[in-house]
């Protein structure tokens, strides 16, 4: 109930308040995206295997997008950004599919 | 994905292999499990029935924070698409632009050209000398379309002409044997010019004296123009004479070579009605009339 509020509240922030992403972030945003998609099924596979804990959530959500961020900062600075990005995307693209087959496991037992 | 049977003494041997697979096997942040842990230990009841009591104030927070970013993502990659579609459009209507204008520039210098042209004949007039020697120098320069019977040279590629090869005399930087090279056409259109040809074009491009043959990458280019197989060579001239002395000459006898040793197709066929255009360029840079 409580999550189902913060997807509205967050939702209708960003709709109300239009954040411009300065040029400077631009790139990041991809990779942002990415490491609140694994967060989210982090999450919910947790919240299954019933060991959910609402610290660990937010912390790990913040986490991955700072230190995402951070790799692929470095990898610009030091002219291999686009190998970095990828490497982050799919160290967190492995997460996510593998994240999405527990949860899949966990609802149709299949 | 199973995991070897760890060896009974000392860390594993493939240590160094765990990066993999713990990438593939702990997919779940450790934290959870650890929180969970710590919690048994505390001795709290892990609430498997009650989960929306273990909500807080937190997780809106990250949810919010989620959807947030998700949010600004949508709305971002919304507002670029238009963009970069519009830069798209607009570069590809101002190159037809060009095009466009281009096209209409070379229809007008036509015009222009044949309107100086008939200026020139008409004051000079068609009876005198002067007019003579004008109305054969504009053919033979290639500054007038002229038509007449004539022969017509088709020359194409072989036919499995994607085969790479190696090095060849023809050709010593390597390249597709079976491909017509520009010295070919060189040499054919030599050879119709030795036959007694008045007026040649190649695809269609009007051939004068300053007019070159050459290679660019894997097109030909004639006068800076590219053209592609099949290469049709247009000459005009007495069909039957010009066709025999094209046979037996040198560069005649060149293409048959071409024809069996390399595959090349290659077609002569006298025209009773052939209609050459005018040379696209009869600029000169360096050289002035003697007054």
């Amino acid at each position: 109930m409580i999550a189902a509020i913060g997807l509205v509240i967050g939702v209708i922030a960003g709709l109300v308040f239009h954040p411009t992403v300065p040029d400077g972030l631009a790139p990041y945003l991809p990779i942002a995206v990415v490491a609140a998609l694994d967060a989210v099924f982090g999450g919910v596979r947790a919240l299954l295997d019933g060991i959910f804990d609402d610290k660990v959530f937010v912390v790990s959500f913040v986490a991955n997008v700072v230190v995402a961020a951070l790799i692929v900062f470095l990898g610009d600075q030091l002219g291999v950004g686009s190998q970095l990005t990828t490497g982050v995307v799919v160290v967190l693209g492995i997460r996510i599919f593998s994240n999405a087959a527990a949860i899949r496991r966990h609802i149709f037992h299949a | 994905m199973s995991t070897p049977p760890r060896p009974p003494n000392g860390p594993r041997r493939d240590a160094s292999m765990s990066l993999l697979t713990g990438l593939l096997s702990q997919t779940l942040d450790p934290g959870y499990a650890e929180a969970a842990e710590r919690r048994k230990a505390r001795g709290e009841v892990p609430e498997h029935g009650h989960w929306t009591r273990r909500m807080s104030p937190t997780v809106l927070l990250g949810v919010a924070a989620i959807a947030l970013v998700l949010v600004i993502a949508a709305i971002q990659t919304r507002r670029e698409a238009p963009q970069v579609e519009r830069e798209r459009k607009q570069l590809i209507s101002r190159v037809q632009d060009v095009e466009r204008k281009n096209s209409g520039d070379e229809d007008q210098i036509a015009a222009v050209r044949a309107a100086l042209q008939a200026a020139q004949a008409a004051a000079l007039g068609p009876s005198t000398a002067e007019g003579k020697a004008f109305a054969a120098l504009s053919v033979s320069t290639g500054a007038v379309p002229v038509t007449g019977p004539g022969l017509e040279v088709v020359i194409s590629d072989a036919a499995g002409a994607d085969n790479p090869a190696g090095g060849d005399a023809r050709n010593p930087g390597g390249g597709d044997l079976s491909r017509v090279q520009d010295v070919d056409l060189q040499h054919a259109v030599n050879g119709l010019w030795a036959a007694g040809a008045e007026a040649v074009a190649v695809n269609g491009q009007r051939l004068t004296a300053l007019s070159a043959i050459r290679t660019a990458g894997s097109a030909i280019l004639v006068d800076f123009r590219p053209l592609s197989p099949p290469y049709t060579l247009q000459a005009i001239g007495d069909p039957k004479s010009m066709a025999a002395k094209f046979a037996n000459s040198t560069e005649g006898k060149y293409l048959f070579q071409l024809k069996s040793q390399y595959g090349i197709r290659f077609d002569t066929g006298t025209k009773d009605h052939l209609a050459l255009p005018a040379a696209s360029q009869l600029t000169v840079k360096d050289a002035v009339p003697v007054p």
